[in-house]
């Protein structure tokens, strides 16, 4: 009967677009989300199927995270909103400005109003020419985020990575293996 | 278990902060003050409730509120709007001024909130919609009102009396074998509910009227900032067929028209209208107001952002600004549309964007972003040169812009 369950959740799972989980990532290449290659020189937990986005984190993913976004779709949101939230989708004829835009504006959607951003600027990124932007922002709760942003649109797709980490400790802490996974970036 | 219990706690204060109550304020003559909703007394100033009391609990967990408010990340940080709006809130306030503080929330919805203990919510979006001080004092006073008449400690109470009623009501239809009925009985409670707050709601109406006359605000204007809500909320199709039996509020036209009556009766009976106080307010939010009209654009409430701008540019804002997120609402709502293909063949695509950004460089107030979003939208039409010559004269105007490098490639490319 315990098998029997067992078997209907994992029909089930495979079924849906991506059950949650949390996997121990190795230094090595690792793919996310079929789209991108990225290769961690250390040890990271994978965090998948909770949002459109995978995460890796080490201290807990609400102090410091790399996020990644691969192969989102002309006409999709950048982030996972709930029903009747009005934000901002992906065109794949979007300049680097606008797509920055858009994610501001997405951030915003979550009634985060002070993000901000410091110099975008053009950023070769997996190969694309793409952006990257260093940005700051704070939470509801009052705590104090600096972030990295960078993009490339890849076979008419968006492909995103974001850093942050909170602006004492945890960001600086893990910004250079962050820089490391950004530069190895791949697209399939 | 505890910090569920003061979450729970923290989630029913917040739930029930419109809040009531009623006692003559001192000196006051006015009929509302003479004829309270309910027999509770109004808070007095300078006091603070006993902690053994429901009030004196309930400010407690409000407290514990206001410091996660104070240090937010949706507080709107700017020391100057923050005090001038404390300003005009204690010019209404009287003896009560050193009793409230002002947070303004970064938040482009038209709201304000006052709380048990003092605490005044002000989102930055009814900043942007009133006209003038006065109007921003009618909505300031009217949060006042409830403060004063204790309006919170009252709904606390009557939620957890409808909450009894409620269980003894589930306990009797379940007895009799038709435990089905039980949404019934959650839809009497909120309708009582919802009636217990108009009252409220219509007592904080005149009483705040008083009070923002009584500071030498011109009370016609609570009315006038009613009518402008009304105005925007009937530009969106789809915010009309709202359930007035649930709506917690007297509807929009009833209030408007009651607050005029009563707006009248006391301009007659003092003599004189009182102040509006435009320029002034004007001359505060005018630095703050591209921040505010960029949220509007950002939450993609087209029909209903245009229409405030078009009451905005009216009263005779800087236009160059107005027509610049005019066209910007533009933009977006093409940039986003679903039959891309279609309105391209047509040649309509960002057409009317273009249009108010052109309106918008004609004044001298435009911002340099005309040029920058123009430059784009000529790139997408395919309009290289006229790109080429709008990117330039952005990186002109705003030659240390935090995306000029990326303005700059995107120049490069076009050649």
């Amino acid at each position: 009967m315990k098998t029997l369950r067992i078997l209907f959740a994992v029909v089930v799972c495979g079924l849906l677009t991506g059950c949650p989980s949390v996997t121990l990532v190795k230094p090595g290449p690792v793919t996310i989300q079929d789209h991108v290659i990225v290769e961690p020189s250390q040890e990271w937990s994978h965090l998948s199927g909770f949002s459109k986005w995978d995460v890796l984190t080490v201290d807990g993913s609400r102090l410091q995270r790399v996020s990644i976004l691969g192969g989102l779709e002309d006409g999709e949101t950048i982030f996972s909103f709930r029903e009747g939230v009005k934000a901002p989708k992906f065109k794949s004829n979007m300049t680097s400005v606008e797509i920055a835009d858009a994610i501001k504006a997405s951030v915003a959607a979550v009634n985060i109003r002070n993000f901000k951003i410091l110099n975008l600027r053009p950023y070769t990124f997996g190969g694309e020419e793409g952006f990257k932007f260093d940005c700051t922002y704070k939470t509801k709760e009052g705590l104090d985020f600096k972030c990295i942003f960078v993009g490339a649109v890849h076979k008419k797709r968006l492909n995103l990575i974001a850093v942050y980490g909170t602006s004492v400790h945890y960001f600086d802490k893990y910004v250079e293996e962050a820089e490391r996974i950004i530069r190895s970036a791949r697209f399939i | 278990m505890r910090s569920i219990a003061n979450f729970l706690l923290s989630v029913v204060v917040a739930g029930y902060l419109g809040g009531c109550v009623t006692t003559p304020i001192e000196g006051d003559d006015s009929p509302s003050a003479e004829k309270p909703v309910s027999s509770v007394e109004n808070i007095a100033p300078g006091v603070r409730p006993p902690l053994d009391t429901l009030e004196g609990g309930l400010w407690m967990a409000v407290e514990k509120i206001e410091k996660k408010v104070k240090t937010s990340g949706t507080t709107f940080e700017d020391k100057g709007l923050q005090q001038y709006v404390y300003r005009i809130a204690c010019k209404i306030a009287g003896q009560y001024c050193k009793d409230i503080r002002v947070y303004i929330q970064h938040l482009p919805l038209f709201n304000a909130s006052m709380y048990p203990n003092g605490m005044m919510i002000v989102n930055t979006g009814l900043l942007l919609r009133a006209h003038n001080e006065a109007q921003m004092a009618a909505v300031l006073g009217h949060e006042l009102a409830h403060y004063l008449r204790r309006h919170s400690m009252q709904r606390f109470r009557n939620a957890q009396e409808t909450a009894n009623a409620m269980v003894i009501l589930q306990f009797g239809l379940a007895a009799v074998g038709i435990p089905g009925l039980g949404d019934i009985a959650t839809l009497v409670a909120m309708a009582s509910r919802s009636a217990y707050s108009r009252d409220h709601e219509r007592e904080a109406d005149e009483l705040g009227l008083e009070l923002m006359a009584k500071a030498g605000y011109d009370p016609r204007e609570a009315s006038n900032m009613w009518q402008q809500l009304i105005q925007e909320r009937d530009a969106d199709p789809e915010d009309k067929n709202k359930i007035l039996f649930l709506a917690s509020h007297p509807s929009s036209e009833e209030r408007a028209d009651t607050l005029a009556k009563l707006a009248d009766e006391i301009i007659e009976k003092r003599g004189f209208a009182g102040v509006k106080n435009q320029a002034a307010y004007q001359s505060v939010i005018g630095p703050r107001r591209r921040t505010f009209l960029r949220d509007e654009t950002q939450l993609r409430r087209f029909a209903r952002a245009h229409k405030l701008m078009e009451m905005l540019a009216e009263l005779g804002l800087p236009k160059g600004e107005l027509n610049f997120f005019r066209g910007e609402l533009h933009r977006i709502k093409d940039e986003e549309s679903d039959h891309d293909d279609e309105e391209h063949e047509k040649g309509k695509k960002f057409m009317k964007a273009l249009e108010f950004y052109r309106k918008a460089i004609a004044e001298k107030d435009h911002p340099p972003e005309v040029h920058k979003y123009m430059g784009l939208v000529y790139r997408k039409l395919n309009m290289f040169k006229e790109a080429s010559a709008a990117f330039r004269e952005y990186l002109r105007r705003a030659p240390k812009s935090r995306d000029r490098l990326m303005i700059q490639a995107l120049m490069n490319k076009i050649g």
